[in-house]
């Protein structure tokens, strides 16, 4: 497993996304897997790889290759 | 040219502040007593992590709107015609949704796996394994049961997950009413367990499922 995951134990304040330091794994459960879907009108695609339907594990594989160098 | 889709709110007068991505425009589309935020597509939906937290700060800026249902990353209506048929066709299930989020937010609690003891199973290494996957399961069943019993007074909802993937014990998220968030994390740091990421509060993505 990659090292993605940051583990914090911290009381959370204010926004999830700039004011803490937010696990890839904690955005990527919600973004991908939550939210208001439309079937079928998803289309991702990581290095000409379509990602729908790949397990959440490939899809963190996938997303620390194409990781920026400045976050 | 297609649009991206960042959430469902009710139809409100103001217009949703800013930029989605790729630098485009947010602009409501309204139908009925519901508006959908869109922007036009960026040329390449690239799932990278900038791009995730872009997305994920618009949704969260939305908020300011009202109560918003959340879109899953990456969905995309052909032109705003679609948008007004989603709106039209789901109406009755995003007005609950909103009904069931409203004045809440999504907080996250997350339990990693420690690490493999090395093996006391007499160089058994198949036996130890799956002692080893038996016990991490009864302590995440065993977390879970005491984070449930120590917040359920304040939740709306829970969706919990027990070793969900290698590496995480626990994956939970809970529907909190905004003004009890502080007594949810004071309750869940009361627990005094270790390593235990608690998150939020979010835009409620794990609650819209049905909308």
């Amino acid at each position: 497993m990659s090292s993605a995951a940051t583990i914090t134990s911290s009381r959370p304040s204010g926004s999830p996304v700039d004011g803490q330091d937010v696990a890839l794994i904690d955005l990527l459960d919600r973004l991908l897997q939550g939210g208001v879907a439309i079937q079928g009108d998803i289309t991702l695609s990581a290095a000409g790889i379509d990602l729908v339907a790949l397990d959440l594990r490939v899809v963190i594989a996938a997303i620390d290759t194409l990781r920026t160098p400045c976050r | 040219m297609s649009l991206i889709l960042y959430g469902v709110c009710e139809r409100g007068p103001e217009p949703p502040p800013g930029q989605g991505l790729g630098g485009r425009p947010l602009r409501p589309v309204t139908a009925g007593d519901l508006t959908a935020i869109v922007s036009e597509a960026p040329d390449d939906l690239a799932v990278h992590e900038g791009a995730l937290r872009i997305y994920a700060r618009v949704v969260e800026s939305l908020e300011a709107l009202g109560t918003v249902l959340p879109a899953r990353f990456g969905t995309r209506l052909a032109n705003d015609q679609a948008a007004t048929r989603l709106l039209v066709e789901r109406r009755d299930r995003f007005v609950a949704a909103l009904a069931r989020v409203q004045g809440a937010a999504e907080m996250g609690i997350r339990a990693t796996a420690p690490l493999p003891e090395p093996s006391a199973a007499h160089g058994d290494p198949g036996r130890a394994y799956l002692l080893g996957r038996l016990e991490q399961r009864r302590r995440a069943e065993q977390l879970a049961a005491r984070i449930d019993q120590t917040v359920s007074g304040v939740v709306r909802q829970s969706i919990v997950r027990v070793m969900p993937r290698s590496g995480t014990l626990l994956q939970a998220s809970y529907l909190v009413t905004r003004d009890a968030i502080d007594t949810f994390a004071g309750r869940i740091a009361e627990l005094g367990e270790f390593g235990l990421a608690v998150t939020g509060p979010w835009p409620p993505y794990s609650f819209v499922e049905s909308a």
